[in-house]
């Protein structure tokens, strides 16, 4: 009967054990990561939960098992210890070994995501404020002005980035709680917040970062797969149109028969449209994950990867003309 | 070397005391620590309908709720509003940490044990003491008014971060917060009732610290102290250092809310729509180091008191010494020690320079080591034990099974590449309630269970006990262990729905599976709460020692009387002589002149 | 112990017991519990003249009723009427009217139940309804308004199902409603009326429906006299939300359930406006009821319901061609250089927006609630940034706060917007401009 306990003990700390691998098969588990430094997050992710699963298995079990063969005895006397120092020694040294290796281990990864010194010249800036309750992101129509080789222009750069996320500039093209990037691109964001602090982040990105009111703080990711393409068509026939890039540029050209022009200008007869999978798990979601207030839950944006710089610059480009409409024809360009 | 005199024929000397000074504004330490033990179960239930509160909307965002509903003003629509939300969770852990955890542990067990262990007739300062436990009523009545202030109570997280709590209007125009209805009188009253509970402690602290330092009885060395004497110490230490630093913090915010000073407020300013607080000369992650330098500590204030008397209850019912003494002592003042130089931990993803946040993840991943030393060794001291599972033990063995989760997913956090995901999820909320419900409560039942026939003369009833213990430790897993697993998925804490997000939305059932869990436990308690008043009145009466034990307070009467002890003991070995192979009983108590060789802790 | 055991078990079976019946009233279905009314009118309705400026501070958060009352009883508005004084048996009836044909928050409408779908006890009533309701449509509606037109208010392109007139309690209007009391109700409350738990804790306050006025219209008042705005602006709102407020931008809900959303706001605004103005004519010009309030009721909700149609049907304010799509950088800024004096002279901008908006004065709306010019010098628009944004607002006016309709010729209208545009990048503006708007420290204004 007394056994019964370490019995009931053992059952409860079982279904802990088991709830996690029952938990991936319906779905609760990590959302998939896109990006480049995800995967060192994850890994030691595992890592971790592979060591502290050892480590609860040992502890548990043997709890359990003295629980069930050291249970009262009647008249029989308990081992009389007071200790043992090379045991004291083993169950010290074993796990400060193992800690210092995964403290060891993870300073690279942490270095990578947000070491300022460490991010790489970004091929695409974009400056994201907070405020209550959505993120106002905010894109430069140049990319190539914050750019750099080498070491020496970085300084410089950074600088005039920073100048940018801090004052628009008339050119810039604004969007609300929408993040677009293209895939494999090097991402900076400048993140900023008018009243109280928010959290930027993106689950599937392995990414956060608080933002502190009077700070302008920097983060950058590259995102290895794409859930968007921006497409053109034809407003009246609904048929698509050929659009030219130029990378060097960076210029978006509607390829007509009797020329090129700028799909800056184009945007009355032309829809533009972002298909997506239509998968809700490529729905890759910014959340506020620092209390904000009251609709702290409803800071929700969504991040666009597109396929290729092409379709980032016909968005781009296509939304600089939207947000240029003068006319009634061109301001229903976008939806 | 330790005091103690003709200190107990002088308390004797004065039998005739009003009803109000023996009971109310007592200045006897057990009665003191009666009363935090009242107040702590009051503010429990409290504490915990605001749980239930938070479960009710995270498991049914958009639903009506039942009943309460209807109570709700008609412009809610007979739904939680989110500000309602936000207070509600911030209240909840406001109340859970400040007015029951630390009241429970240290203000009622501490006051109770310190003297009856070290056996001493009372604390070094009597009316200190009393004004320790009479200063928790202003704070509990600031708290309590808090919730009828216009705005509703504090809502900016137990945490209060500026700017969202601090933020308010210019000087001179009003007392409410463009931030959010909470953040106004609702958050002043909180951060006045904080300063109230601080100076409660702060007596608390001074008085545990002289006492165990002065009042030992005779042969009571330092190292003869039950691990329970050994935790309030440290406790106490811990909290007389990192308390000032709260104080602080609270006095600045407070500042900012009232007279319009800018300590948190940056240079800027801040906008609200049209409305704007006016230009600043501070920094919010001021705020955020200030609190965490004492809240980190904290962490451990409501958790080494519990992992004390969990060592002396699981030594005396598996009838065998504590397994590695000195060990345990040291791991305690190490974690204490390392305690003041983690708090950057919460940290990682502030905006707080990222190299700091290496030095902080080093020191953080080390303090689990002695966390780890403490679990060994209960396990050493249960292993080739007889164990006896009384309703304080199965207590006392859950807290160990628990803290060892709670312990283990401490790590990721740690970690500060795995903390970018998880900081801020219920991984986190998680990981807390594993320390601080799964362990600390449990601690803290196990105690109860233990010490009511010392504390009330009667004995609880082991049946309902058990049924409790047996609920509690099923629904409780089945409330919080989920949590584990949808903060893997991402959910975001603090969150009033998740179900607007798509990468979200599938971990909707386990919230309702976890809130079903909460309901339960939450009634559960009542079981418990039957139990413990019953037996108060009808209980069998309680011997002096029921449970066998050494320790000194088990040498005087059940319950003991002004004064303690009818004459002052005398201490001649260590509090953990079980299961000696020379004597014929199974225990030695310390006072126990003949008993075996008296053999030194190691 | 037995004494124990008995009564701790009989306590936790009855405790048992409780638990099954409150987590089975706990449903997530996301309505509105059928029994919910909408609220009576309590705050005080009002008709403002916004001509006057305020050297006035801005109340603190929470005191949105508090502070309107005040300003009342300094006498700054044209009209007060307190609901409370209206006589409680035309109140009653006020409100029972309102229910037959607006429904009730889960079900709602915008004319009588068709009596197939009425409770059994209540067909006959709902015939009479209806009857009385069809009997006063082809005098209240306009010959102009077509069934089609209507069903266009209430319907959305996923349930695109057709409707009449008499059957309006459309899937639409309930999805709508499902919609609005998890996204917006927080805010715009139950009835519209601005006044949902967090309200009073924003500025600008959430927009309170139930006047029947918008700000951000693409028509002007001259083309749609009663000033309602097209169902499209208020889609363009949810999706973009207004910068420099608390209304976020709904853009990534899908476009039926923005349209679901709008209706319902159509539906919430018309309730509104029908009760609004009962009230009015209750404490004002009685006579003009007679006797048969439902009537009446029945025939301004049948007038509001076609204002609403005809704004829709609207096409939006057409503007000339812009002139400068290929203008060379010099042409740019001799546009914004006429832009300038124009604002500074003939467009009299000035008067309201005082420095460029960095000082505008308050004035209260037709809400009864502060507001002052934009800051123009800052980069946000609330009505959207777009050139044709801010052709409309000054072509049309924001009606409600003050701001004036502006009739100048093609070019003037396109050189103001350049320079509105411009205004807040000192590097966009030609040099002497620059210096006008943004004197170097010690330069007078
Ligand atoms: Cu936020
Ligand atoms: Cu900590």
């Amino acid at each position: 009967m007394q056994k019964g306990w370490s019995i009931f003990f053992g059952v409860i700390l079982l279904a802990t054990f088991l709830i996690w691998f029952a938990a991936p098969f319906f779905g609760w588990w990590l959302p998939e990561n896109i990006s480049t430094f995800g995967g060192g997050v994850d890994n030691l992710f595992y890592a971790i939960l592979g060591l502290t699963t050892f480590f609860f298995v040992l502890t548990e079990v043997v709890l359990v098992y003295a629980m069930w063969k050291f249970v009262d005895r009647g008249g029989e006397k308990s081992v009389y210890t007071h200790g043992n120092h090379t045991l004291e020694l083993v169950w010290t040294a074993i796990p400060a070994a193992l800690l210092l290796g995964i403290a060891i281990a993870q300073i690279g990864v942490w270095e990578k995501i947000k070491y300022q010194s460490r991010m790489p010249a970004p091929d695409l800036t974009v400056s994201v404020l907070a405020r209550q309750w959505e993120w106002r992101m905010r894109y430069p129509l140049d990319n190539q002005q914050f750019h750099y080789e080498d070491e020496d222009q970085k300084a410089a750069s950074n600088l005039k980035s920073r100048l940018w996320a801090e004052n628009p500039n008339f050119d810039d093209v604004h969007a609300i709680n929408e993040l677009h990037v293209w895939k494999n691109a090097n991402v900076k964001l400048w993140i900023r917040t008018l009243d109280v602090l928010h959290s930027f982040t993106l689950p599937n990105l392995r990414l956060k970062q608080d933002t502190l009111p009077g700070k302008t703080i920097p983060m950058w990711f590259n995102a290895e797969k794409s859930n968007c393409e921006f497409v053109v068509r034809e407003r009246s026939t609904g048929k698509p149109v050929t659009l030219a890039f130029n990378s060097k540029t960076k210029l978006v050209e509607v390829v007509t028969p009797s020329g090129r022009e700028p799909l800056e200008a184009r945007v009355a007869d032309l829809k533009g449209e972002l298909e997506t999978s239509g998968n809700k798990a490529d729905n890759w979601e910014i959340a506020c994950q620092e209390l904000c207030g009251s609709r702290h839950y409803a800071m929700r944006g969504r991040l666009y990867v597109h396929a290729d710089e092409k379709s980032y610059y016909a968005w781009l480009q296509y939304s600089r003309g939207a947000q240029k409409a003068t006319s009634l024809e061109a301001a229903v360009s976008m939806r | 070397m330790s005091v103690s005199h003709s200190h107990t024929t002088e308390t004797h000397a004065h039998p005739e005391m009003s009803i109000l000074r023996k009971y109310v504004f007592s200045e006897d330490h057990k009665i003191i620590g009666i009363q935090f033990l009242f107040t702590g179960l009051i503010m429990l239930f409290v504490g915990g309908a605001l749980a239930l509160l938070v479960r009710l909307q995270v498991g049914w965002p958009n639903g009506t709720i039942p009943i309460i509903g209807r109570w709700f003003p008609a412009s809610w629509g007979e739904k939680m509003s989110p500000e309602f939300y936000t207070m509600v969770f911030s209240m909840h852990a406001s109340v859970m940490i400040f007015f029951v955890i630390i009241p429970w542990l240290t203000g009622a067990f501490g006051n109770f044990l310190i003297p009856l262990q070290i056996g001493a007739p009372d604390m070094a300062f009597p009316k200190l003491n009393m004004m320790s436990y009479w200063f928790m009523w202003p704070a509990l009545i600031t708290i309590i008014w808090s919730f009828f202030v216009e705005g509703g109570a504090a809502g900016s997280g137990w945490t209060s971060y500026p700017t969202l709590a601090s933020a308010g209007m210019p000087a001179g125009s009003g007392f409410q917060s463009p931030a959010g209805p909470p953040s106004g009188y609702g958050q002043i009253l909180w951060l006045v009732s904080l300063l109230f509970v601080g100076i409660s402690s702060m007596m608390g602290s001074v008085n545990y610290i002289t006492t165990i330092v002065n009042m030992r009885a005779p042969g009571m060395t330092f190292f003869r102290m039950p691990m329970s004497i050994w935790a309030m110490f440290i406790t106490a230490i811990l909290q007389a250092m990192a308390l000032p630093v709260l104080t602080v913090a609270l006095i600045l915010q407070l500042l900012d809310k009232t007279l319009g000073t800018t300590f948190f407020l940056p240079p800027a300013g801040m906008a609200f729509g049209n409305w704007h607080t006016g230009p600043g000369g501070g920094q919010p992650l001021l705020w955020q180091h200030l609190f965490w330098f004492y809240s980190h500590p904290a962490v451990y204030i409501m958790i080494l008191p519990a992992m004390g008397m969990v060592s002396d209850i699981i030594s005396v019912f598996a009838r065998k010494p504590l397994f590695g003494y000195k060990p345990m002592v040291y791991a305690i003042a190490g974690i204490a020690g390392l305690g003041f130089i983690v708090w950057g931990h919460h940290m990682f993803q502030s905006g707080m320079d990222p190299r700091l946040g290496t030095g902080f993840m080093l020191a953080t991943i080390m303090i689990a080591l002695p966390s780890a030393v403490k679990t060994f060794n209960w396990l050493g001291t249960i292993w080739g034990g007889n164990i006896k599972y009384t309703t304080a033990m199965l207590n006392a063995l859950a807290f160990v099974a628990m803290f060892v989760i709670g312990g283990l997913s401490g790590i990721f956090m740690a970690a500060t590449p795995v903390d970018v995901y998880i900081h801020d999820t219920y991984f986190i909320v998680a990981h807390i309630h594993y320390v601080l419900f799964m362990s600390s409560i449990f601690g803290i039942f196990a105690g109860i269970y233990f010490w009511f026939p010392k504390m009330f003369g009667r004995m609880m009833n082991e049946t309902w006990g058990k049924v409790h213990f047996v609920l509690t430790f099923i629904l409780a897993n089945c409330t919080f262990y989920p949590m584990h697993i949808i903060g893997v998925g991402g959910h975001p804490r603090r969150y009033y729905d998740i179900t607007i997000y798509d990468v979200f939305q599938h971990l909707q059932p386990l919230n309702v599976f976890m809130s079903v869990s909460a309901i339960l436990l939450g009634l559960a308690q009542f079981i418990f709460v039957a139990n413990f008043f019953y037996s108060l009145i009808w209980g069998p009466r309680a011997e002096r020692n029921p449970w066998h034990s050494n320790t000194l307070e088990w040498s005087a009467p059940s319950p003991p009387p002004h004064g303690n002890f009818e004459e002052t003991p005398v201490v001649y070995r260590g509090p953990y002589e079980y299961g000696h192979p020379d004597t014929e009983q199974d225990y030695a108590p310390q006072t126990d002149a003949k008993g075996p060789a008296v053999v030194a802790a190691h | 112990m037995h004494r124990q055991a008995t009564t701790l078990s009989r306590s936790l079976v009855v405790a048992a017991g409780l638990v099954v019946i409150f987590l089975a009233g706990c449903d997530d279905s996301n309505r509105y519990p059928a029994a919910l009314r909408y609220p009576e009118r309590a705050d005080l309705v009002l008709k403002t003249e916004n001509t006057t400026d305020y050297r006035v501070a801005l109340p603190p958060p929470g005191k949105l009723d508090e502070a309107i009352r005040e300003a009342a009883d300094k006498k700054l508005f044209q009209v007060v009427v307190d609901p409370k004084d209206i006589d409680r048996k035309d109140r009653a009836e006020l409100t029972k009217a309102l229910e037959e044909l607006f429904g009730t928050p889960a079900a709602p409408s915008i004319a009588p139940i068709e009596p197939t779908r009425a409770p059994r006890g209540k067909r006959e009533e709902a015939e009479e309804n209806l009857k009385l309701y069809e009997s006063l449509l082809s005098e209240n509606l306009g010959e102009d308004i077509s069934d089609d037109d209507i069903t266009y208010l209430v319907t959305d392109s996923d349930t695109l199902n057709k409707l009449t007139v008499v059957d309006p309690r459309s899937t639409t209007l309930a999805k709508g409603s499902e919609l609005y009391r998890r996204h917006c109700m927080h805010c715009h409350g139950v009835a519209g009326d601005g006044r949902g738990p967090t309200g009073a804790w924003v500025d600008p306050h959430p927009r309170d429906y139930r006047q029947g006025v918008f700000k951000f219209l693409s028509t002007t008042k001259a083309a749609i006299a009663s000033g309602k705005p097209r169902k499209e602006d208020l889609i363009r709102t949810l999706e973009k939300g207004i910068d420099g407020t608390s209304m976020p931008a709904f853009g990534l809900l899908p476009r039926h359930e923005l349209e679901q959303l709008a209706s319902y706001v159509i539906h919430l605004s018309l309730r509104g406006e029908v009760e609004y103005d009962t009230l009015m004519v209750l404490a004002r010009d009685k006579n003009q009821i007679g006797d048969d309030l439902k009537k009446f009721v029945y025939q301004r909700a049948i007038q509001y319901t076609g204002q609403w149609a005809r704004a829709s049907k609207m096409e939006p304010n057409r503007p000339a061609a812009y002139p400068y799509s290929s203008a060379t950088p010099e042409e740019m800024h001799e546009s914004i250089s006429r832009g300038y004096k124009l604002f500074i002279g003939k467009a009299e901008c000035l008067k309201c927006h005082m420095d460029y908006g960095r000082q505008s004065a308050y004035r209260y709306d037709a809400w009864g609630t502060l507001v002052r010019a934009r800051n123009l010098t800052e980069t946000n628009y609330r009505g959207g940034r777009r050139p044709i944004d801010i052709y409309w607002r000054i072509s049309g006016g924001i009606p409600p706060s003050g701001m004036p309709a502006h009739a100048l010729a093609d070019q003037e209208m396109w050189d103001l917007v350049n320079f509105v545009q411009a205004l807040p990048y000192p590097g966009m503006l030609p040099d002497d401009v620059k210096h006008k708007v943004y004197p170097s420290p010690g330069e007078k204004h």
